[in-house]
C-alpha cells in the first residue's frame, strides 16, 4: 500500500508542477492611453499628443483623442513616442531577440542564421501575443562560393553550384522558410585576403530566381566593384556599405537609377576600423537595465587588425554622407552578433552615426522604421498609426533635437504589452 | 483483475528497487537534468525551448535503455528472470513493472526539465503543451525500453553496461539531441533522419511550437523500431530456457 501511495504522490506531483508551468505572456490587455507625448509617427513629429493602444494595435494617435473609462493612463510628458525600431541587417542567436527587445528594437531583419525554427520564428511574428522577444524575419542560409565568406563560422552552408540550378536553390530556402535572399560577393580584397566568391553570372541567376519567386534578393558586399557588380545584377540592396574607396559617380548613379537601397552598418564597420563604442551608449541608466553584461563584453571586442584599418574610418561616414546626398535610400542596421556589435545598442549605435554622417535626426529614425518596413514589404510595423502594430518605445529625452537620446528607454511595449527590463526580468548576468 | 494482479506486485517490486537503489536512480535521473542546465540553460543561451526537447529526449532515452538493458541482463544472470518465466507471471506483467520504472523515470526528467526550462530559460507554453510534452517523450520511451530489454536478454551482464553507453551515447549525438542536427553537415545530418530518437525529438519541438513535424513518418519510424526490438526480444526469451 505505501508503495501505491508513493507512486501517486510522484505522478500528483507531476501533474501539479505541469498546470503551475508558465503560459505564454499575459500583459495588460485593455486600453492603454499614453498621454501629452511627443510622437514620432514614421514620417513626422506630433507634439502633445495621445496615443491609444488596444489588443496588440494602436486605435489611436491624436491631440485631442478621448481617452476610454477605464484605460490605464502613463503621463508622456517631456517624453518621446517612436514606433518600435527595425534592424536591417543582424545575425539573430542566442538572446538576441530578447536583447534587442529591451532596447526597442522590436523587428529584427536577419541576414544569416540556421532555418531550423524558422516555421515558429513566422508563427511568432505572426501573433499579436505579448511576449518577451523581437520578430524576426531571416535569409536563412546565405549564398557564396565553396570555401566563400559564410562559411567560416562552423555552420553548413548549402552551396549553388551553377547558374542553371540557382532556381533550385533559392527554392529551396523559400521551402525553409526564407523571407529573402542573401548573396555572397566577397573576394576579401578590402580585407587584405583573398577569397573564393560567387560570380556575376551565378549572382545574376540566383537575383532572377528570387525575383520570379517574388522575393527580394539582397547582397553582402564590401568593395566599390562588388557593389557595383550587385547593383548590375539587379539586387534590391546591399546590406554593407563599401568602405575601400570613396564613393564615386558611377557607383552614384547606378544606386539612383535602380533604387537599390544600401545598409550602411556603421557599428560594424567601427569596430573593424579601430573605432570603440562611445561612452554614452554603455554608461548611464538604460545601460544598467537594459544591457547584460555578455552584451557589454561583445561591445568591448572589434576585428583582428581593426586598429591597422582606423585611417579608412572617415570615409565610412564620407560615403555615407554621399550616398545620402544623392538621394539613395538608406536603412539603419547594426550587423549586430558581430564582435563590437550588440543587439539593441547597436542600432542605436547606427542611428547616431548616420546622424553624425549628415543625416538629420528625423532622417536617422525614418531609416530605422518607415524605410525599413516600405523595403521590405513588412505590414503594420515601424508606424505609428492607428492600425500599426503597437510596438512601441518610449524615450524619455528628445532623440528628434538630440538622437543619442534615443537610448534613454523609459518602456517599450510589445503587441500592447509593457515588455521587462533585465531587473524585472529576473536576470542578473 | 487476476490477471492484473502480478502486474500490481511486480510494479510495487520495481518501485521498491527504485527506493533502494539510489546509486541509480539519482544519477538516471539527475544526469541528463544537469546535462540541459549546463548546456541548455548556462552554456547556449536563448535556445532554451529546442534544447528543452531534445535533452528531454536524451534523458528519456536514457532512462528507458538503462533501466531496461542492464537490469535485465543483470538479473538474467542471476536467474530470477528464469524463475519468473517459470512461475505463473506472465511475461507481460514483467515487461509492464520494468516499462512502469522507466515511465516513471521519464515523466520525472521532463517534468524537472520543463519546470526549469521555465524558470531560467524563459520557456513559455501552454499548459495542453507542457502535458503534452511529457506525454509524448513518456510515451515515446516505450521503443527505446525495448531496445533495452533485448540487449539486455542478449547481452552478458557484463558487456550490457558498455554496450548501452557506446549505443545511447553516439546515438544521442548523432540524432541533434546535444547540437541541432540542422548544424551538421549535409551528409550527417541524412544520418540523423535515420535514427529513432532524431523522430522523438521532432515530435516534441512539434508540440513545443518549434518546428513542425511529419507526425506520419516520424511515428512509423519509431514504430517500426519498436517492432523490431519486440522480435527480438521474444527470440531473446525463448532463448533463456536453452542458455542461462
Ligand atoms: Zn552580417
Amino acid at each position: 500500500m505505501k508503495s501505491l501511495i508513493g507512486i501517486s504522490l510522484v505522478l500528483l506531483g507531476a501533474i501539479a508542477t505541469l498546470l503551475l508551468l508558465p503560459g505564454p505572456l499575459e500583459g495588460h490587455r485593455g486600453v492603454t492611453a499614453i498621454e501629452g507625448v511627443r510622437v514620432f509617427d514614421g514620417e513626422r513629429v506630433i507634439e502633445d499628443a495621445t496615443v491609444l493602444i488596444a489588443e496588440g494595435r494602436i486605435t489611436g494617435v491624436g491631440a485631442d483623442l478621448s481617452v476610454p473609462d477605464g484605460a490605464e493612463t502613463i503621463d508622456g510628458e517631456g517624453r518621446t513616442l517612436l514606433p518600435g525600431l527595425i534592424d536591417a541587417h543582424v545575425h539573430a542567436y542566442g538572446s538576441a531577440r530578447t536583447d534587442a527587445l529591451r532596447m526597442g528594437v522590436t523587428t529584427l531583419l536577419d541576414m544569416f542564421r540556421s532555418p531550423a525554427d524558422q516555421p515558429m520564428v513566422i508563427r511568432q511574428r505572426q501573433s499579436l501575443d505579448p511576449t518577451n522577444q523581437a520578430d524576426l524575419f531571416s535569409a536563412g542560409f546565405l549564398a557564396t562560393a565553396e570555401g566563400g565568406h559564410g562559411t567560416q563560422y562552423g555552420l553548413p552552408v548549402p552551396i549553388p553550384e551553377s547558374p542553371e540550378t540557382a532556381d533550385e536553390w533559392v527554392a529551396q530556402r523559400l521551402d525553409e522558410g526564407s523571407d529573402y535572399i542573401k548573396i555572397i560577393i566577397e573576394d576579401g580584397s578590402g580585407w587584405g585576403r583573398t577569397l573564393p566568391t560567387l560570380d556575376a553570372a551565378m549572382v545574376e541567376a540566383l537575383v532572377e530566381a528570387a525575383h520570379e519567386r517574388g522575393v527580394l534578393a539582397v547582397a553582402h558586399v564590401s568593395t566599390q566593384p562588388a557593389a557595383k557588380m550587385a547593383v548590375r545584377s539587379g539586387v534590391d540592396g546591399l546590406v554593407h556599405l563599401f568602405a575601400d574607396a570613396p564613393v564615386d559617380d558611377a557607383f552614384i548613379a547606378m544606386a539612383r537609377d535602380s533604387g537599390v537601397w544600401i545598409v550602411p552598418t556603421t557599428p560594424v564597420l567601427a569596430a573593424s576600423h579601430g573605432q570603440s563604442v562611445p561612452d554614452w551608449l554603455t554608461g548611464g541608466e538604460h545601460a544598467e537595465t537594459r544591457i547584460s553584461q555578455q552584451q557589454r563584453t561583445m561591445l568591448s571586442q572589434s576585428f583582428p587588425g581593426s586598429q591597422m584599418r582606423s585611417a579608412r574610418w572617415p570615409l565610412v561616414l564620407e560615403n555615407v554622407r554621399r550616398l545620402h546626398e544623392a538621394g539613395v535610400t538608406l536603412l539603419a542596421g547594426s550587423d549586430a552578433g558581430n564582435p563590437g556589435t550588440a543587439h539593441g545598442p547597436s542600432l542605436h549605435h547606427e542611428l547616431a552615426l548616420l546622424v553624425e554622417a549628415g543625416l538629420t535626426p528625423v532622417e536617422a529614425l525614418r531609416a530605422a522604421t518607415t524605410l525599413p518596413a516600405r523595403a521590405f514589404g513588412l505590414e503594420g510595423r515601424g508606424c505609428l498609426q492607428p492600425g500599426c502594430r503597437a510596438d512601441l518605445v518610449l524615450v524619455d529625452g528628445n532623440p528628434l533635437e538630440d538622437i543619442r537620446q534615443s537610448v534613454r528607454i523609459d518602456a517599450v511595449w510589445k503587441n500592447g504589452a509593457r515588455t521587462e527590463r533585465r531587473d524585472e526580468a529576473g536576470d542578473a548576468s | 483483475m487476476i490477471a492484473a494482479n502480478p502486474s500490481i506486485q511486480l510494479v510495487r517490486a520495481q518501485w521498491l528497487n527504485l527506493l533502494r537503489t539510489p546509486a541509480y536512480t539519482l544519477p538516471t535521473l539527475l544526469f541528463p537534468v544537469m546535462f540541459y542546465v549546463f548546456f541548455g540553460l548556462m552554456m547556449l543561451r536563448g535556445q532554451a525551448l529546442w534544447l528543452l526537447c531534445t535533452f528531454a529526449t536524451f534523458g528519456v532515452m536514457g532512462a528507458a535503455l538503462f533501466s531496461f538493458g542492464v537490469s535485465v541482463a543483470t538479473e538474467r544472470a542471476q536467474g530470477w528472470l528464469l524463475l519468473l518465466r517459470a512461475s505463473p507471471a506472465p511475461v507481460g506483467a514483467v515487461i509492464a513493472g520494468k516499462a512502469f520504472g522507466a515511465l516513471l523515470f521519464a515523466i520525472i526528467i521532463v517534468v524537472m526539465m520543463s519546470a526549469l526550462a521555465a524558470a531560467f530559460g524563459d520557456v513559455r507554453l501552454e499548459t495542453a503543451q507542457w502535458f503534452g510534452l511529457a506525454g509524448i517523450l513518456s510515451l515515446g520511451a516505450i521503443p527505446f525500453c525495448l531496445m533495452g530489454l533485448a540487449l539486455g536478454l542478449w547481452l552478458s551482464p557484463n558487456a550490457a553496461p558498455a554496450v548501452l553507453n557506446l549505443v545511447y551515447l553516439p546515438l544521442g549525438f548523432l540524432s541533434g539531441l546535444w547540437i541541432p542536427s540542422t548544424v551538421f553537415p549535409g551528409w550527417l545530418q541524412s544520418v540523423a533522419e535515420w535514427l529513432p530518437p532524431y523522430h522523438l525529438a521532432a515530435l516534441a519541438l512539434d508540440i513545443a511550437g518549434a518546428r513542425s513535424a511529419d507526425w506520419g513518418h516520424s511515428l512509423t519510424v519509431l514504430g517500426l523500431f519498436g517492432l523490431v526490438f519486440a522480435v527480438m526480444t521474444a527470440l531473446g526469451w525463448r532463448r533463456l530456457s536453452g542458455v542461462s
